[in-house]
């Protein structure tokens, strides 16, 4: 049997529900994928991790009802099954990720791809040594620019506490990535 | 404000410009969902889930994403696609809506107990019911692995595939095979056995009878009940000679694939 004979994409009936999740899928893959990278996933791992968190999503479409922001919701399903993912398969790069991952080059010159997945490579590391509470906001707040109120959604805590990690998360990453850059001045 | 300030913020762009998913990753996080999604009794991976996507390569739905499934393209089942995504609780066992709350319930529901609408197999001892179902589902995972891997399921115990009054039967008989995937995956052999046997005597000429042959010998094999297996296999290829899990089924309990010799 042939599927291309079948050609039934045109022809099938669109479930309302099919169609609800599709659009969340279209619109959102990449927030869940960056976010579940951001909070951890290895790379060899994304994919996975991708489709668990939107067969969650598949799930629990119904439940959500627009109760909260829907990418607050996402993140809180990327958050969820980061830790399932980092539970099973830690980073291995983690203990050694200041040797691994050497500060970005150039950012703006001809060799900017390459130099972007450098910096990608280094700003992981760098958030690999904020604990997860100070990624989590760090990552909505400057990443995503996601309000306070809606960061506290995600997170399921209060505005105060968005400001007070949020405040000790941008200081701890400005002293690792001092720290970095002045090793890497020093040993030229 | 300070030059740090200003490297990081530099630093952040890159970040976001080079975190985009691929198109390739699209794709086959996609195909993988559908082939998760469809209660596909030999439980695809991403690599052949993404060669489905590709062979189709049609929209972006998950409706789409369906269709390869359903057609035939991976498992030939031979199922009206029509039938199945007229709603959206009918293909896709176990993970929409309703379900889903039924299957991600308390982690002690026991087979035949009344408050599990179907075989609650999957109410594994879960620290997180929002995610509960995910890591099973991950379709990347091999067979091979998952009958290794450490049985997620609660209990070996099973019931009849009980559907609740009010069910669409073709609803009931995609939860049973959703099932009978999972145990499989999970290496829970004897418990995929008797969610089939009890299925197949409620419904002998569902819709997914050749879905449920197949599975039933895969079962078999991995009892080491060879014997009936190959008698099962038979059976399988006198029935249904053309079923593209025809091969699957010839080489189930490590047959020399037909076309290699």
């Amino acid at each position: 049997m042939s599927a291309e004979s079948a050609s039934p994409g045109a022809a099938l009936p669109a479930a309302p529900g099919a169609l609800e999740f599709d659009a969340v899928y279209a619109e959102h893959f990449d927030f869940v994928w960056r976010n579940l990278r951001r909070l951890g996933v290895p790379d060899a791992s994304l994919r996975d991790a991708a489709q668990d968190v939107f067969l969650v999503v598949h799930r629990r479409l119904d439940d959500f009802e627009g109760r909260a922001e829907l990418r607050s919701w996402l993140f809180s399903i990327v958050k969820r099954v980061t830790l399932n993912h980092r539970r099973t398969q830690r980073r291995k790069e983690h203990a050694d990720a200041e040797e691994a991952h050497a500060l970005p080059g150039n950012l703006a010159g001809p060799e900017q791809s390459a130099a972007d997945s450098e910096a990608l490579r280094f700003f992981m590391s760098l958030l690999d040594e904020l604990d997860d509470e100070k990624r989590e906001v760090f990552v909505l707040a400057e990443l995503e620019e996601m309000s306070a109120t809606e960061i506290a959604s995600a997170l399921n805590c209060n505005v105060n506490t968005v400001y007070s990690r949020l405040r000790l998360a941008r200081e701890k990453l400005r002293t690792l990535y001092e720290r970095r850059r002045d090793r890497k001045r020093a040993l030229r | 404000m300070t030059t740090t300030d200003d490297e990081i913020r530099d630093l952040l762009r890159a970040v976001r410009r080079a975190e985009r998913p691929s198109a390739g990753d699209r794709t086959a996080v996609r195909a993988g969902l559908a082939g998760a999604l469809v209660s596909s009794v030999a439980a695809p991976t991403l690599a052949t889930a993404a060669k489905a996507a590709a062979i189709t390569g049609k929209g972006s739905g998950l409706a789409t994403l369906l269709v390869p499934f359903l057609t035939g393209a991976v498992l030939g089942s031979g199922v009206s696609a029509g039938v199945f995504l007229t709603s959206r609780t009918s293909p896709v066992a176990g993970v929409s809506g309703a379900p889903a709350r039924a299957l991600s319930g308390p982690s002690t529901v026991k087979s035949g107990a009344s408050v599990a609408p179907v075989p609650v197999i999957s109410a594994a001892p879960a620290a997180d019911p929002l995610v509960a179902e995910a890591p099973a589902q991950a379709s990347a995972r091999a067979a091979s692995d998952s009958l290794e891997s450490p049985s997620r399921l609660g209990s070996d115990t099973t019931g009849a595939p009980a559907p609740r009054a009010g069910i669409d039967p073709l609803e009931a008989e995609s939860r049973s095979m959703a099932e009978v995937q999972r145990a499989l995956r999970d290496g829970r052999p004897a418990l995929a056995l008797s969610v089939l046997e009890a299925e197949e005597r409620a419904r002998p000429a569902g819709a997914l009878a050749e879905e449920r042959a197949a599975a039933r010998i895969f079962a078999l094999c991995a009892l080491e009940r060879r014997t009936d297996a190959e008698r099962a296999a038979s059976e399988f290829l006198r029935r249904f000679p053309r079923s593209p899990l025809a091969e699957r089924v010839r080489t189930s309990c490590g047959a020399v694939p037909s076309g290699s010799r």
